[in-house]
């Protein structure tokens, strides 16, 4: 019996490992439509990934019409790691621009290096970024 | 002889048995995912690089000025491939002036079908087929205020079993009436592969 139990928490935290790879971790804006400021909520997390890989920052400036995000993607342990990100946005209503548009971008990361990375609008009407970061 | 036949018969019957048993399976796959397969030029490649054409060309402040109260025609030069691979760079182009049309900022004109145009417009005007009141007029088109063209070059160094691959996309806007290169951009990759031991 107290093998089994052994046997099944082992299980569950190398499942809980392996699967701390896999899923993304998903951070968000919110723009208020009065005053125009964002705020960043966090939309999943996966407390695995978060160790690895984190969003320390997030600027939003606006070109002209075009609303452009700079993000400072960290990373969080001391050797070198290969990350996948993804920028998505959104208009002002929460509705997807271009849906299944966005793409997964390769970057890799030196041990707790912070690189900033851009992404801008597709068009004027979009106005919030959902970001999704993964391990490879 | 005999067992030379039992054998003979055995082999077959396993061979027809396991490649009735062999079976191909397909699946559909996120085609915005990162592709890492071999390291030739891939769609991953080609998505980048159209992206980071596309975001540094409108957070470019003379275009943004440009565009700020119109859209600038534009059209697409070919893009030379200097690289040592064989690469489709009319996609590349494509999706970068995908991109640049939805992003509401330019327009363009389309040089690899003014043939189809320019028989389409004699068709109407010359055939007799067509109502004279509904047929297209010539010579009403919009010339173009710009071109977009660029390079693909890359370097491939090889040593035991590794191997290394740069490749570097340059994008130039110029101006037709002055001549002048309003703006450029460039991408750099670079892809590593390493051959494991023991085909492991």
């Amino acid at each position: 019996m107290k093998k089994a139990v052994i046997y099944l928490s082992l299980l569950s935290i190398t499942s809980t490992f392996f699967t701390g790879c896999t899923a993304p971790n998903a951070m968000q804006t919110k723009t208020d439509s009065v005053t125009g400021k964002s705020t960043v909520r966090t939309q999943t997390s996966n407390p695995v990934l978060a160790t690895r890989i984190g969003v320390s920052r997030i600027n939003m400036t606006t070109l002209g019409d075009i609303k452009r995000a700079s993000l400072a993607l960290k990373n969080g342990w001391f050797y070198a790691q290969d990350f996948q990100y993804k920028v998505v946005w959104f208009d002002a209503e929460g509705t997807e621009i271009n849906p299944e548009g966005a793409i997964w971008k390769p970057i890799s990361l030196q041990g707790r290096e912070v690189k900033t990375v851009q992404s801008v609008a597709p068009n004027p009407s979009a106005v919030d970024v959902l970001i999704y970061m993964k391990k490879d | 002889m005999k067992i030379k036949s039992l054998f003979m018969i055995t082999a077959m019957s396993s061979a027809a048995l396991f490649s009735g048993c062999a079976s191909q399976t397909v699946s559909y796959g996120d085609a915005q995912s990162v592709e890492t397969l071999t390291k030739d030029f891939g769609s991953t490649d080609l998505q980048q690089i159209a992206t980071k054409m596309v975001d540094d060309m409108l957070a470019f402040p003379p275009i943004i000025d440009m565009t700020k109260s119109r859209r600038p025609v534009l059209f697409v030069d070919k893009i030379k491939n200097k690289s040592q691979e064989h690469i489709d760079t009319e996609s590349i182009t494509d999706t970068i002036q995908n991109r640049l049309i939805n992003s509401g900022k330019f327009r363009f004109v389309d040089m690899t079908s003014v043939g189809a145009v320019a028989d389409q417009m004699a068709y109407q005007q010359r055939s007799g087929m067509v109502d004279k009141r509904t047929a297209v007029k010539s010579g009403s088109q919009i010339g173009a205020e710009y071109m977009l063209n660029g390079n693909l070059s890359s370097i491939v160094k090889n040593s035991g079993g590794k191997s290394d691959v740069y490749y570097k996309f340059t994008l130039k806007l110029l101006n037709l009436k002055t001549g002048i290169v309003e703006w450029t951009s460039e991408k750099e990759i670079r892809k590593s592969a390493k051959k494991s031991t023991f085909g492991l």
